[in-house]
């Protein structure tokens, strides 16, 4: 079992783990602004349930987030910040105008389609650098992102 | 397993293939039931004008079509559908003939042809809501 603290050489700075968990960073911190959005903004008959349902979502990102950006520096590299920096490198788009309900869940299913693709990008990345830790994360988000996808999607049945 | 032959390459460029490509279109068809011959038939005609790209204004009718016939139904392949439709498509509005023309984005929620007209020709209205004879609105594929 490896440590976090003898950090293989090819994970190190733009490495392709670290490319991939900056991206992940970006989508994640792009899925959770856009969840928040939804979670101020939803009206209509489901209000009560997505608006709470969003907020657990966007709670447990905000950890994620932390994990992943903490993941980077263990790493040895900088993880990427700002808004603008997220924006750029993001392939989420912004939720900007208010929406039908049900426009919201399906917008952040593909939000989290996205991000789950990262996901398993950067397990695949990890696993080749032989990274295990990083892979345990990776492992972690694909499967809260999978259950998550499956509860919005569930509600647009 | 996607049974229709792929998409012609002219059709706009695909951005993000997770809810804008043109294979929306094939994975809404996918899940459809071709028994149900109307809205099925709707749904291929409206694959049959993004492919050919040249009819942009009966394209946009055709998507209103699929989604009135659909009323709610594959809510998220649909929805697939009208982000790439969003992207695809344009809506472009002149106050008179000579003028350059205003482009706005395909709105996602538009469920009427002549919604999207009154509403790209509101900006042109006078202080009484008069339109100017000559204002004009248009259709367009984005990457034409
Ligand atoms: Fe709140």
């Amino acid at each position: 079992m490896k440590s976090t603290v003898t950090t293989p050489a090819s994970t190190r700075v733009d490495s392709p783990v670290v490319k991939a968990l900056n991206l992940l960073l970006a989508d994640s911190y792009a899925l959770m602004a856009n969840t928040h959005y939804a979670h101020w903004n939803v009206e209509g008959p489901g209000f009560f349930v997505l608006h709470k349902a969003f907020e657990s979502h966007y709670e447990d990102l905000f950890k994620a987030i932390d994990e992943i950006a903490e993941r980077v520096r263990a790493l040895d590299a900088y993880a990427i910040g700002g808004l603008r920096n997220f924006a750029n490198e993001s392939g989420i788009d912004e939720l900007t105008s208010p929406l039908a309900a049900k426009d919201y869940v399906a917008s952040l299913v593909v939000a989290h389609e996205k991000t789950l693709q990262d996901a398993v990008a950067l397990r695949d990345a990890a696993g080749a650098a032989n990274d295990l830790e990083t892979q345990d994360l990776a492992i972690g988000r694909i499967q809260w992102h999978q259950k998550t996808v499956w509860m919005l999607k569930s509600y647009l049945k | 397993m996607n049974t229709f032959p792929s998409l012609p390459a002219a059709l706009p460029a695909v951005a993000c293939p997770f809810h804008d490509g043109a294979a929306t279109l094939d994975s809404f068809l996918a899940g459809l039931d071709p028994r149900e011959t109307a809205l099925f038939d709707a749904a291929l005609d409206l694959r049959s004008l993004a492919a050919a790209g040249t009819d942009a204004a009966a394209c946009v009718d055709q998507l209103f079509r699929v989604r009135a016939l659909l009323g709610g139904r594959h809510y998220l392949a649909f929805y697939r559908v009208r982000c790439w439709a969003r992207r695809a498509l344009r809506v472009e509005a002149r106050p008179a003939r000579g003028c350059p023309w205003h482009g706005f984005e395909l709105p996602l929620d538009g469920a009427r042809l002549d919604e999207i007209v009154n509403s790209a020709l509101a900006p042109f209205a006078s202080s009484t809501g008069e339109i100017p004879a000559g204002a004009h609105v248009r259709f367009t594929f984005a990457s034409h």
